[in-house]
Parts: structure tokens; C-alpha cells; sequence
């Protein structure tokens, strides 16, 4: 026995040891995760030529609708130098999957649109089609609106009706007159020439069956709205999609119904996903590595760490020598330091705008300075706002109930300081709720800019009744003015805003106390313990995300949060005005640009008189890339970095 | 040994269960959930409305009541239909006692965590088990060293090199190694890559031509600066650990007539006094094997090697809690393995322990 015990340590002791080295050794082997590779389904490669010689009309008409895009880059004529030309991107962020009706990452889009790329670009706050030859309008005749007459007893679950903005599925209290209401049908007939990877041409039949997965209960898509608003989305023919609305839905942005719900704007196939049950569909391989019908197509996905696409041989426009390069790596990095090291040192030749951030505004700079990078700083879509309680929902007092309070403090911040000491003066001040390049703005000063103006604040403070007490904060009836300040914690640059806001009150009498909190678990909290959605806030700073479509809705009396809703709605501000619910209500009501615009531009200027909530600035998004890459233009209004990555290029020294 | 090894294994039990509890109830009492992002949008169009949420959670499996979340999640719901006043809750989850660990709500969603898992293992394995073995080749040695030639030039020096890894933050270190590697490329020296687990493209480095990506060659000159920041800080604590238990040793009144009786000095420090000194050492290599799974979240995350401690961290972060609770159920399960180890090993190593 006493020589048993010392083999049996030694053997433990050895295994204790041998164990994890042998394991590792093994995960050398094989590199990095056994994430399969595709297998590019029988890609027909001789198909290519016969595809060829019909593609000649759609592509002209593509070109001429994809300027702003094609500008960066030369026309794409020659075919591409041989050899193997490979981009790579880095991001610090990564897809969550990449079966899009599933995905809650905005990381998905991003990677998506390189083989399934949206069937509309958003470029300049407009759409612009992709997969169409042109999109439906009523002058075009592809957008048709009817009057429907509906008895109020056949609405049903299954005929559902939209009246002031509510999905309606019963009669019941409609009372028994007809309704007459406006049923919009739009259509799209898709380019020819568009093939998956494996050759099989997109019909019609993939985006009815995208939307047939779209409304499946068992597919987890983020929000069922324009579902619920839908009839239906069919393909009439081969090449011709149809949606329609239910009664009652005038959607202006009708354009992007031919797939619904969906912020990727791409379509599925069918062939490929018809035999699959979809609940099984989110994890499947090939909702991991999904079939392409874009410029690339995936060689390897390696989840958390890397994509790589090579060139999709079927795609429409390959005849004209695109995509411009022969593979594009995008690289998932953790965080924005790795970015900027990779940057650097070349492992990485484009830092996209999920990555940068202006607290790498100085080396950037220092590199566009030195010849080795481009940078591009774009204002774009979201816009940091302080939100005033104008009635709180706690039963507190409000400091903001009087317009010219709130008007003062517009003129009592210098939001210019703020762009400029903070944001490095790259971005723009706002003063309404769309940014000055958007398809509906007032024309110049017809909006006033609240230049920084104390003694008018201040004024405009004692016509209030707020007046200086002894320790020189105002004071009325008694009352201190002594606000509470929310905004997100962790938040550098929101941080040092908050802080110059501080001083700048101050200036002015007023006190302000800073309270950096949890975003989900605090400020944006849902129900009525939330600090924005129950209204238990003076001031609060955050952001909202525009987009082609107005924010105007935000400030109607009917999204005001309430314990009636629910504390949902999105007007923490409490802001309700009939004559801007008057106007604005008419413009989502309207289907055309030119109708809207007026009537827009209207309720920005009742915006921007009564200052419901403080506009701040547009955020900047980054983008950095290494010198001889072109193609890379970013875009405030889009989703994705690249509408065209086709157009994408690089030349090496 | 036996009725030990039974009593142990049963004790193993209990702890993994009240700690799957534990773990369970800690992830409950987190406040917010996996549907908060979706609620931050302004766009009416795209923000989830009640059904929506409703619609969510039933998908998750969120509607359960609380003890049947639990109950599901370690014994699944396919056998609900059986159970009055559960049958509307069946479903197909099998529970992880049958191996159905659960899906990923966000990190990959949809997949399944043991596969989320699996696919970073080989990964953290590599990384972890190359910095232990060399931590521990080199800090056994260092420590026995410096203990036996106490207030030597070179033990001064271990002691100040302890005190310097021991002090360092990780991602400090690490952040300091790339930049100075990439101050080195920018005078065309030989530099190391600053990130990832291997290069997608072939790149070129002064002094060795081009590297192909993803050879061996290339996932080694990955592999040095986070080996080098794991090794120093590991290489710091143990070194200290091995010098102190064998100093203490060495007092010893054995050694002294070991000593006495003229036995060769360097077999009084090798077979006399290191085995009874390997105690501690046996607590420090037990306890590597959790962490050998656990992977090292900051040095993961400053060279971007997306390993086991970076994939939990963002499980974390975005509240994938399938993933995380994965996660430290399998941690629990090696400490709990690790223990046991532990203690068979003292046993062997000193005869005066019995297990009993």
C-alpha cells in the first residue's frame, strides 16, 4: 500500500496538470470556434453570362436613383485587378444572429446589408429603391387609395379597422352607421435580373413568405405595428409584391411596406426556409449563415469575432465589376481602444461609426493630419434634449408650467459653448426637433435660435415672478428655485454637458443638483417609478433617434405618459397643446411630401416658440478609415454605414 | 475512502443545488430584464406595444410564475401537461438535469448556451492553460529558489518584481504593452499584433516577412502579450506563495536533522522539504481549474481574444441570463470538482491527513 499512494498522486498530480494543456493543444488545431463555414450552394457560375444580358436596363436605372453614394468612387467600369483585394472593418459591437426578424443589434443591419442589402436606402432623409426600378407614389399610379365603406358589425379580429390611431376589432361601440375610411394599396415590381447565391431568382413569393414569417407567433420579432395595420403582402405575379393596409391606415411611409416590421429592410427565401417550422428558424444554420442576394456572400462566420464574405458570383450588378473588391472581413473588436489600436497598426482599414467616438477625435485628427487616415464626422439622427416637467406626475410643483421659464432657460444655456468645449464645435446646435438638412425645415430665421442671452433669461424670469432672494437663487412665494437634474450615468460627454449646465444656471440664480442614474433600471424605466415615464423629474437630459419620418408625434397630448396608458407614451415633457396636436396630427394623416411639408414645418415653429423640451445638439457619428480606401460616405439618415458596399474599395501603396 | 468519496459526492450535490438557487435568485432580484433595450426606441413603429411584451416573455418563457421559472430551468416543461394547474405552462424545454441548458436570449440568440459555450472553450483553454503551466513553471522554482537563498540579490528582486506584477492593473499593463508595440512599428521595428486570437489577413512583420493568418505562427505572436500580462500577474502571487510556505518549512527541526545527518543539500530542499511545502501549491493548481473555464475578463477584453470571460461579461452586460446562469453553473460544478481534488491530493501528498 505505501507505494500506491505516491503513483496514484503522481498520476493525479500529472493529470491535474496534463488536462487543461492537452485541451488547450487541441483548440489549436482547429483555429478559433467550430463555427462551420458556408458551403456556397452550388453557386452556377456558368448561369452568370445569361443573367448578364438581361441586367442591361435595371442597372441604368439603379445608377441614376444612387448618386449621392456614387459620387466617393469612380464609375465602376473595368473589371477588378486580379488578385486577392480584402477590406477589413472594425466595429465594437457584434450581431446578436443574423436571421434579421429575430434581431434586437443594431449590429445586425450592419453586417446584413453586405449580403442581403436593404431593398431601400435611406439616404438624406428620402428612400431611394434598391431592389425596384422605382417605388410606388400615387402619381406613378404604384400607390392606389380607396374609400372603403365598412359596416361596424363585420369588423372582427380577423378585419380589423384603424380610427385615431387604434387598431379597432370590434363594432361593437361604432354604433351602426357605415364608416367610410381610406384603404391604401401599394405595389412594387421588383428589378429583374436579382438571384440568391445558389441561382434560384427572387420572386414575389420571397417577400409574401418574409411576411408570413413576420407574423408568425412563433418568430420573435421586436414589434408587431404595421402587422397589425396590414391585410396582407402578396405577390400578384412573378415580379409584382402588393401590400395593403386595413381601413383606415394612411401610412406615409408606405414605401418600405414591402416588407414590414423588418429595420433591416431585407427580404428572406423562400426556397430555402419554406420546409423549416418557424420556431426552429432563429437557430438554424441557415438563419446563422444565410443565403445572399447582395454584392457579397459569407465564406465564414465566426460568431463574436468575425464575418468574411467573398464575392456573391450571382449578384445583379457583377456584370459591371462589382463589389469593387474581392473580400470584406468585418471584424467585432471589444471595445473602442482595440478599434483605434487596429486601426493603427493596420489589422483594420475602416473604424465604423459603431466604434468611434469623438473621445478619439484628437488621434484621429492627428492621423488625418499625418496622411495615414480619413476621417469623417457626420451630424446625424440622434439628438441629445433636455426634456422640462412641465406637469409632474408625482403631484410636485413645476418650475416649467410658464412658457417663458421655459424660454429662459433656452436663452440662459449657451448650447454653442457645449458643441464647442465638449463636442470639439463638430457638430450643430438644434433648435426643433429635426435637423436643419431634413426634408421639412422652416426657412431661415423663421425659428428663433435662442442665442445665449442671460439678461434676457433673466428678464424673462422676473416677468415669470421668479426674483433673486438673499443668496442670490430666485425665489417666488417662497419658493427656491432649486431643480432636480436626471440624465445617464457613465455618460462622459453627457456628464460634462450636465456640468456646464450647472454653472451656466447657476449664473442666472437658479440651483440645479446632478443625479447620474441607471438608464433602463432608472430614468427610462417603464410604468410609474421611472423617473421619465412616471414624470418625477425638473430636467432631464437624453436622446432621441430621429429618422425619415418626423418625430413630431412625440409631443401630442396623447403620448403624454398617464396612469390611463398605462405610464406609457413618449412626451415626458407632459407637453399638450391643441394647436399643435391640430397641425401635427394632420401631418401623419397625409401620404404626400409635398402636403406635409407646410403643415410640419408649422408645428416645429409652435415647437420651437413654446420649447417643450430643450433641443441640444445632433450626435456625431465617426467614421475613420486608412488612406487609398474610397467608397465610404457615411450618411446622417441611414441605418448602415454602407448603403453600397459594393462600392467599396482599396488601393495599397 | 469510499464511504468518504460517497458522503463528499453527496455534499457535492446539495452545494450545486442551494447554489443553483442562489444563483437563480440573485439573476431574479437584478433589476430591469432582456426586453428593457427594446422599450428605448422613439419611433412608434418599431416600440414593442403591451402585446408585444407579453408576446416576448411567452417566447422566453417569462410568464411562468417565479418557482415554475426555476423548476423549468433545472427540470424543463415538457412533463407540465401532466400537472393540474400547470398544464398551460408545458413546453418543450427539457431542463438542465437532461442536458437542455436553455437558449441564448441575446449574445447569440436563439443558440444554445452549451454550444455558445463550447465554441469559446477551445479559445480560453488555450490562453488560460498556457499562462497557468508557464506561471507555475516559472514560479515554483523562482519562490523555492528565493526561499532557500533568503535576502539574496535575487530574492530582493523577486520580492520587488512580486510586489510590481501584484500592483499592476491588467488592463493598465496591457494597454501600456500596445502602445509600446505599436510605438515599435511605427520606427519599423519588430512589433507584436495588438489584438485578436488570430489575423484574418496575412500581414507583413519587420524581421520576419509575411505572417499567414490564421498559422500557427500567427495565433502564437497572438497569444504572447496576453500570456505575458496573465503569467506576470499569476507569477507575482505564487512565486510570494511557494517562497513563503517553503521558508516555513525550511525551520523546520526535520530539515535541520536531515542537515545534520549529511544528506545532500540539494535533496533536503527537493524530496525533504518542497513535498512538504507542495500543500499550498496543491490549493493554487486546484483552484486554476475553475478558472481555466472562467477565462480573464480584462485581458480578454484589452486584446480583443473573444474568450469565455469576454463572451461572459457581455452576457452580463446585456442580460442574457440563460448564458450567464450556464455559466456559473458549470463554474460551481469545477470549484466543487477542484475541492474534492484538492483534498485526495493532500491526502497522497501528507499521510498525517486522512480522509475520513
Amino acid at each position: 500500500m505505501s507505494n500506491h499512494p505516491r503513483r496514484f498522486f503522481a498520476w493525479l498530480l500529472a493529470l491535474t496538470l496534463l488536462v487543461p494543456l492537452l485541451a488547450a493543444c487541441g483548440g489549436a488545431g482547429e483555429p478559433a470556434a467550430p463555427a462551420a463555414t458556408t458551403e456556397a450552394p452550388a453557386a452556377a457560375a456558368t448561369e452568370a453570362p445569361a443573367a448578364e444580358a438581361t441586367e442591361e436596363p435595371a442597372a441604368e436605372a439603379t445608377e441614376a436613383t444612387e448618386e449621392p453614394a456614387a459620387e466617393a468612387t469612380e464609375p465602376a467600369a473595368e473589371e477588378p485587378a486580379a488578385g486577392d483585394k480584402t477590406i477589413i472593418l472594425g466595429y465594437n459591437q457584434f450581431p446578436d444572429t443574423l436571421f434579421t426578424l429575430a434581431s434586437q443589434s443594431s449590429m445586425t443591419s450592419q453586417v446584413v446589408q453586405f449580403f442581403q442589402p436593404g431593398c431601400v436606402t435611406l439616404l438624406d432623409y428620402e428612400f431611394q429603391p434598391v431592389c425596384f426600378d422605382e417605388l410606388p407614389s400615387l402619381d406613378n399610379g404604384g400607390l392606389v387609395s380607396e374609400t372603403v365603406t365598412i359596416n361596424p358589425a363585420d369588423i372582427s379580429d380577423e378585419n380589423p379597422v384603424l380610427i385615431n390611431g387604434e387598431v379597432i376589432t370590434s363594432g361593437a361601440e361604432l354604433g351602426t352607421e357605415p364608416l367610410e375610411l381610406p384603404q391604401l394599396t401599394a405595389r412594387w415590381t421588383l428589378k429583374d435580373g436579382i438571384a440568391w447565391q445558389d441561382g434560384t431568382p427572387m420572386t414575389a413569393e420571397d417577400f409574401a413568405f418574409t411576411y408570413q414569417l413576420q407574423t408568425s407567433p412563433d418568430v420573435p420579432v421586436a414589434t408587431t405595428f404595421t402587422a397589425d395595420r396590414t391585410v396582407a403582402i402578396e405577390a400578384v405575379d412573378e415580379k409584382t409584391i402588393q401590400w395593403q393596409g386595413i381601413p383606415g391606415f394612411v401610412d406615409p411611409t408606405y414605401v418600405t411596406n414591402f416588407v414590414i416590421d423588418n429595420s433591416s429592410y431585407n427580404v428572406l427565401p423562400k426556397h430555402v426556409f419554406e420546409s423549416v417550422a418557424p420556431g426552429d428558424m432563429v437557430n438554424q444554420d441557415f438563419a446563422t449563415l444565410p443565403v445572399a442576394y447582395g454584392p457579397f456572400q459569407i465564406a465564414e462566420y465566426l460568431p463574436q469575432e468575425s464575418i468574411t464574405f467573398e464575392r456573391n458570383p450571382e449578384y445583379w450588378r457583377a456584370s459591371e465589376g462589382l463589389p469593387k473588391v474581392d473580400s470584406v472581413i468585418i471584424k467585432f473588436l471589444s471595445d473602442e481602444d482595440q478599434v483605434l489600436a487596429q486601426l493603427e497598426s493596420g489589422d483594420i482599414d475602416i473604424g465604423g461609426t459603431i466604434g468611434l467616438t469623438l473621445n478619439s477625435a484628437d488621434t484621429l485628427d492627428e492621423w488625418q493630419e499625418a496622411g495615414t487616415h480619413d476621417v469623417q464626422y457626420v451630424p446625424a439622427t440622434v439628438w441629445e434634449h433636455i426634456d422640462m416637467a412641465i406637469e409632474r406626475g408625482d403631484g410636485q410643483p413645476s418650475f416649467f408650467d410658464d412658457v417663458r421659464v421655459r424660454q429662459a432657460m433656452a436663452y440662459g444655456i449657451n448650447r454653442q459653448q457645449i458643441v464647442d468645449e465638449v463636442l470639439g464645435g463638430r457638430t450643430v446646435v438644434m433648435n426643433a426637433f429635426q435637423p436643419e438638412d431634413y426634408w421639412a425645415f422652416p426657412a431661415d430665421g423663421e425659428l428663433n435660435e435662442y442665442a445665449y442671452d442671460p439678461e434676457q433669461a433673466t428678464a424673462l424670469l422676473a416677468e415669470a415672478g421668479w426674483t433673486p432672494g438673499a443668496d442670490g437663487i430666485l425665489e417666488k412665494e417662497g419658493r427656491r428655485f432649486s431643480i432636480q437634474f436626471f440624465t445617464t450615468e457613465g455618460n462622459r460627454t453627457r456628464e460634462q454637458v450636465a456640468q456646464i449646465i450647472q454653472a451656466q444656471l447657476q449664473e442666472i440664480g437658479i440651483e440645479m443638483e446632478l443625479n447620474f442614474v441607471p438608464a433602463t433600471e432608472v430614468l427610462f424605466k417603464n410604468g410609474e417609478d421611472g423617473i421619465l415615464q412616471g414624470r418625477r423629474y425638473d430636467m432631464a437630459m437624453y436622446a432621441w433617434i430621429a429618422g425619415v419620418e418626423p418625430s413630431a408625434n412625440l409631443y401630442l397630448c396623447s403620448q403624454v405618459p398617464t396612469a390611463e396608458n398605462n405610464w406609457a407614451g413618449q412626451n415626458p415633457p407632459a407637453y399638450c397643446n391643441e394647436e399643435y396636436d391640430a397641425v401635427t396630427n394632420q401631418v401623419y394623416n397625409l401620404l404626400e411630401r409635398e402636403d406635409r411639408t407646410p403643415l410640419l414645418i408649422e408645428s416645429m415653429k409652435i415647437f420651437n416658440r413654446d420649447i417643450p423640451t430643450l433641443p441640444l445638439y445632433q450626435r456625431v457619428q465617426i467614421a475613420a478609415f486608412r488612406t487609398g480606401v474610397t467608397g465610404v460616405e457615411i450618411n446622417p439618415s441611414t441605418y448602415v454605414d454602407f448603403s453600397f458596399p459594393e462600392e467599396l474599395d482599396i488601393t495599397l501603396e | 475512502m469510499t464511504t468518504f468519496l460517497i458522503r463528499r459526492l453527496g455534499q457535492m450535490f446539495t452545494v450545486l443545488f442551494v447554489s443553483s438557487i442562489v444563483i437563480y435568485g440573485i439573476l431574479l432580484a437584478v433589476p430591469g430584464g432582456p426586453l428593457d433595450q427594446l422599450l428605448q426606441v422613439s419611433d412608434p413603429r418599431q416600440r414593442p406595444s403591451q402585446a408585444d411584451i407579453e408576446r416576448h416573455k411567452r417566447l422566453l418563457g417569462l410568464d411562468k410564475p417565479v418557482y415554475l421559472q426555476y423548476v423549468t430551468w433545472v427540470a424543463g416543461d415538457d412533463w407540465m401537461g401532466a400537472v393540474p394547474f400547470w398544464a398551460q405552462y408545458e413546453g418543450d424545454r427539457k431542463g438542465l438535469i437532461r442536458g437542455d441548458w436553455g437558449e441564448s436570449w441575446k449574445v447569440q440568440r436563439g443558440k444554445d448556451v452549451l454550444a455558445v459555450i463550447g465554441q469559446n472553450l477551445p479559445d480560453t483553454l488555450l490562453l488560460m492553460g498556457i499562462s497557468t503551466v508557464l506561471s507555475l513553471a516559472i514560479a515554483v522554482p523562482l519562490g523555492i529558489y528565493s526561499a532557500v537563498r533568503q535576502y539574496s540579490v535575487l530574492d530582493y528582486a523577486v520580492t520587488a518584481f512580486s510586489f510590481f506584477g501584484i500592483s499592476m492593473p491588467v488592463f493598465w499593463l496591457g494597454l501600456m504593452m500596445i502602445s509600446v508595440s505599436l510605438a515599435f512599428r511605427e520606427q519599423g521595428w519588430f512589433y507584436l499584433p495588438p489584438g485578436d486570437i488570430t489575423a484574418p489577413r496575412d500581414y507583413k512583420l519587420p524581421g520576419l516577412g509575411t505572417v499567414d493568418a490564421k498559422s500557427t505562427f500567427d495565433r502564437i505572436l497572438h497569444l504572447i502579450m496576453p500570456v505575458t500580462v496573465l503569467t506576470l500577474l499569476n507569477l507575482a502571487q505564487w512565486s510570494r506563495f511557494m517562497r513563503a510556505s517553503m521558508l516555513e518549512v525550511l525551520r523546520q527541526d526535520f530539515i535541520r536533522t536531515a542537515r545534520a545527518k549529511g544528506v545532500r543539500e540539494r535533496v533536503v530542499v527537493l524530496k525533504h522539504a518542497l513535498r512538504n511545502a507542495l500543500i499550498p501549491l496543491i490549493t493554487i493548481i486546484s483552484l486554476t481549474l475553475p478558472g481555466l473555464f472562467a477565462g480573464a475578463i480584462l485581458t480578454e477584453t484589452v486584446f480583443n481574444y473573444k474568450a469565455l470571460g469576454f463572451t461572459y461579461i457581455t452576457a452580463l452586460g446585456q442580460k442574457d441570463w440563460p448564458l450567464v446562469m450556464a455559466f456559473l453553473v458549470i463554474q460551481a460544478m469545477l470549484i466543487v470538482i477542484a475541492n474534492l481534488l484538492a483534498d485526495l491530493l493532500y491526502a497522497t501528498v501528507d499521510p498525517r491527513i486522512r480522509l475520513v
